[in-house]
């Protein structure tokens, strides 16, 4: 937005121009609507409209447009004035894909128009809808994102900048992150994910809020949804007031959901609860210094399948290749019993920016994390309501920053330091699966990106070191306590190159080199692992794992109406960590189990995701994309295990600017076949992988303007043609059909 | 200053609040584990005891596992007794198993063919538990017994009741194969 003032005068004329960010043409036919004059403007053939205004007034000026997300502006103008807005229209139809010199390397995201309509889902399922993500389950409630094949201890995930830290060691424990407290999820990959703590190999999943409106007024959103699928409803209330002197912003988010179902029964006991809320607050403190302070806390409870808990291998064998899974009830139900999760995590995070001169910056910046993890087995005497696991977790993080701005360039470098302490709450009663720990990790990195005429080159190194210090009982009898320590030195290093080919297309070479210290799960988890009936033991000897990543990616803007995007990667693994099957089982009171070892390996996952969007005419869009991996273990010459199926999707979507009083109302058809993960060997397995399957989808949304207010409506409805299926990457497979056919509902009003 | 020092209290408050836990004593010791268990088999002339022994808990050291001799074409009375590790005393744990015998039940398969085990307790629903049983056997022969204590099993699906484990579901908490032999 950029303001000219031209004359003075009491009553004036306000006129405005409306152009395409992307392209700099005007945008004809966009609604302009101001709530105080409750009155609607259309701009002409060359995007411009005029208001009359009377002068010092204060207004709210609405802009829609079809395929663009409704922007709102607070006017107070004293003259005779021209706007110049500039719509981000062309992004919708990149799925935010950013294009142009300013560009990030291969930035995806999730807009907040996206994660209106998916309120429903938590982080972890509404990233699947981004081209190349995909998420490990335990059933629906329980997913982790999963990035390039890379996930858990190799996938950091940011919430509001600050690297989440947690009981992210198990596949069943799902990130603690309320997506609806953020406006925009990002994958960041390439060099800038080098400024973040943590091991990112496959680059960054960031949740971000967006800045505060330039209006002093209270303003907010309200988000509610119903689903058919186990009855699930939730609301989300956002709130907002940018005063002069204090920004503030509040959220909070409720989610309540019974048994889901699959396309023939109930999922017994698949229910979840969710409530969080979250505060930001911006003020300028002491000279300069503006200060942010972010407070979210976040809690849930969710209900693992009755019929998954199993605990030895005959129980594993009796479930398996039943119709139904035990315990599948003909009702039902939304009460949540064991086995369940109670999960609660709260965050404080407090940051300070001061602008130096106009070309350095300086931030600092605490966060302190805790987390809370209980979780609930089936157990004997009445011991079902204590739980079987409940680890305390603590962190705190230290950062400096030194931001550096030259006319092409940008250079940052930051010192970090983080602790970290972890304890097993005793009531338990059962030895825990991870000891206690304590860990102390300083760091340092550099990152440093040049914009040329036609190309940008980014540089990056990083530093981190890490010193467990563990807990621990011996595990033979007498168990004496024992105290262990030890000391690890990661570094990492990034270049990445981006070329303007020419005006249609850019190129872009990453390369980088990642040192990943074993985590203490990988080191010291020692115990059975119940979920998948087996005996998981760390190995204390484990070396880091050091990966050389290299990526290459082509994105075309062919034509107004033609894009494309392609990105082939290759990584190369060496001491790469991983749990192997042991040939012999240990004998227990359960009978024989399986052992599985952490040990290393020389290992390789590549692959290539591709994306194509096309407008056939004004008013419809047609989108698809393509995702193909390969993992391999090449010391012994077999696939990895829990690699992501190959995948291509597809989506049809009609959309008009007008119907009546309504706005962009749109419709649009998907189709996603999930192929079979034929690249697995019979014995890595159970069973053999699920076969391939295609789900239909459908929606429909509408917006409106009633006064101040800004109205949108959908109607969703995924698998419509009731498919079942089981999805490889599910652990759930073993037990029981994915989801039933699920309509959902839902409105977000915005004031 | 006074903004300094309200941002001061603030972390520290967190600070305090997070680091003020106690640190664990690590004599964890597992409630859920079952350490021994023992199967006395008697008859009019003798009395057979199989006995297993875990007392470091799952992994760590192999379990003892001890079977015996049956003789042939007996009717035996079966007790089963079982024992949980604490503080380094042995607890007994089947008034634990009784009192929740609605949630409990033993299945009994033997490769020794002539075998057969019945059940010679009831559940307050009159369904069989286990911890008390019959055995029967037939021609001699050797091979294992094997005894499994099923947790929250679906006592009325078919077949259950009778001693089939096939429709049980529910979760294993014991599962031991005793060698045996019979002549």
């Amino acid at each position: 937005m950029s303001q000219t003032a031209i004359s003075q005068s009491g009553s004036l004329i306000l006129r405005a121009k409306v152009l395409d960010a992307a392209t700099n043409k005007p945008l004809a036919k966009v609604s302009c609507f101001i709530s105080e004059l409750n009155k609607t403007e259309i701009t002409n053939s060359k995007g411009e409209f005029t208001y009359k205004l009377v002068s010092g007034y204060e207004y709210h000026l609405s802009l829609s447009h079809q395929g663009c997300e409704a922007e709102t502006h607070h006017l107070s103008i004293f003259s005779d004035t021209t706007i110049v807005f500039y719509l981000h229209h062309y992004h919708k139809h990149l799925n935010e894909v950013k294009i142009g010199a300013k560009r990030n390397p291969i930035i995806e995201a999730v807009s907040q128009g996206q994660i209106d309509v998916l309120a429903k889902e938590n982080l972890s399922n509404l990233l699947e809808k981004t081209t190349g993500v995909r998420t490990i389950k335990n059933g629906n409630s329980i997913a982790k994102p999963i990035i390039q094949g890379l996930y858990g201890n190799r996938l950091t995930i940011l919430n509001q900048g600050i690297a989440q830290t947690g009981q992210q060691w198990g596949n069943d424990h799902a990130p603690e992150i309320d997506p609806l407290a953020g406006n925009r999820i990002r994958v960041i990959k390439g060099v800038s994910v080098l400024e973040y703590k943590g091991v990112n190999m496959g680059g960054l999943i960031s949740i971000e809020a967006n800045r505060f409106k330039d209006d002093p007024h209270l303003h907010g959103k309200l988000n509610s949804f119903f689903e058919t699928n186990g009855f699930g409803f939730g609301a989300n209330v956002q709130l907002e007031k940018n005063l002069p002197n204090l920004a503030w912003r509040l959220t909070g988010t409720y989610k309540n959901s019974g048994d889901k179902s699959t396309a023939d029964y109930y999922l017994r006991n698949t229910g979840s609860r969710e409530m969080n809320v979250s505060f930001l607050a911006e003020k300028t403190l002491f000279k300069d210094w503006k200060t942010n302070l972010f407070l979210s806390s976040f809690n849930t409870e969710l209900g693992v399948l009755r019929g998954s808990h199993v605990s030895s291998t005959s129980d594993l064998n009796e479930a398996i290749g039943r119709s139904q899974p035990f315990f599948t009830e003909d009702e039902y139900r939304r009460d949540i019993a064991p086995p369940r999760q109670e999960v609660n995590h709260h965050l404080l995070k407090l940051s300070s920016n001061k602008l130096i001169d106009s070309s350095n910056a300086l931030n600092l910046l605490y966060a302190g994390q805790i987390n809370n993890r209980k979780e609930y087995d089936v157990r004997r005497g009445g011991r079902s309501e204590i739980p079987a696991l409940f680890i305390f977790q603590h962190s705190h993080f230290l950062e400096g920053k030194w931001i550096k701005t030259r006319k092409n360039s940008i250079t940052k470098s930051g010192v970090q330091f983080q602790y970290t302490e972890n304890i097993n709450q005793p009531e338990t009663g059962i030895t825990p699966l991870i000891p206690n720990y304590s860990s102390i990790e300083p760091s340092l990195f550099f990152t440093h990106s040049h914009n040329y005429e036609n190309s940008k080159f980014d540089l990056g190194f990083r530093y981190d070191m890490q010193a467990f210090n563990i807990f621990t009982t011996t595990k033979t009898i007498p168990r004496e306590n024992i105290e262990l320590s030890q000391l690890f030195h990661n570094g990492a290093a990034s270049i990445s190159y981006l070329y303007h080919l020419n005006k249609q297309t850019d190129i872009q070479f990453n390369a980088g080199f990642t040192v990943r210290n074993p985590a203490i799960n990988e080191l010291y988890s020692f115990g059975l692992h119940q979920g998948v009936a087996s005996l998981e033991e760390g190995n204390s000897n484990l070396k880091s794992e050091k990966s050389f990543k290299t990526s290459v990616s082509l994105q075309s803007t062919w034509t107004e109406r033609l894009f494309t995007e392609a990105q082939v990667y290759f990584h190369n693994m060496n001491d790469f960590i991983y749990l192997k099957p042991q040939s012999q089982t240990r004998l227990t009171i359960r009978g024989a189990y399986p052992v599985f070892i952490y040990e290393q390996t020389h290992a390789q996952i590549y692959g290539f995701d591709a994306k194509v969007k096309y407008k056939l005419m004004e008013g419809i869009d047609l989108s698809a994309d393509y995702s193909y991996l390969k993992g391999v273990n090449l010391t012994e010459d077999i696939p990895l295990i829990f690699m992501p199926a190959n995948r291509l999707r597809g989506e049809l979507e009609f959309s008009a600017s007008k119907w009546g009083k309504w706005e962009n109302p749109t419709w649009a058809i998907s189709g996603q076949h999930t192929f079979r993960q034929n690249h697995l060997n019979n014995d890595q397995d159970f069973i053999p992988a699920p076969d391939a399957y295609l789900l239909l989808g459908s929606r429909i949304s509408i917006e409106r303007q009633i006064k101040s207010q800004r109205i949108m409506a959908y109607l969703q409805v995924e698998n419509i043609l009731n498919t079942r299926f089981r999805d490889y990457l599910n652990r759930l497979r073993y037990f029981s059909d994915d989801l039933g056919r699920n309509l959902s509902v839902g409105i977000s009003i915005t004031y | 200053m006074k903004k300094l020092s309200y941002l001061i209290l603030i972390v520290t408050t967190f600070l305090i609040f997070n680091t003020s836990c106690k640190k664990d004593d690590h004599n964890h010791s597992d409630h859920d584990s079952i350490n021994r268990v023992i199967y006395e088999l008697k008859s009019a002339t003798d009395t057979v005891s199989f006995s297993f022994n875990d007392p470091d808990g799952d992994g760590g050291t192999a379990p003892v596992i001890a079977g015996g001799t049956l003789k042939a074409n007996k009717n035996y009375t079966g007790s089963i007794k079982l024992f949980t590790l604490h503080d380094g005393q042995y607890e007994e744990l089947t008034s634990e198993i009784l009192a929740e015998g609605t949630k409990h039940q033993f299945f009994f398969t033997s490769t020794v063919a002539g075998i057969v085990v019945s059940y010679d307790d009831k559940d307050a629903s009159n369904n069989p538990i286990g911890l008390s049983n019959k055995v029967q056997t037939g021609s001699s022969g050797s091979g294992v017994l094997k005894i499994t204590l099923k947790h929250e099993p679906n006592k009325s699906a078919a077949g259950v009741s009778g001693g089939d484990l096939t429709n049980a579901g529910g979760e294993t908490d014991a599962e031991i194969s005793y060698p045996i032999t019979v002549n």
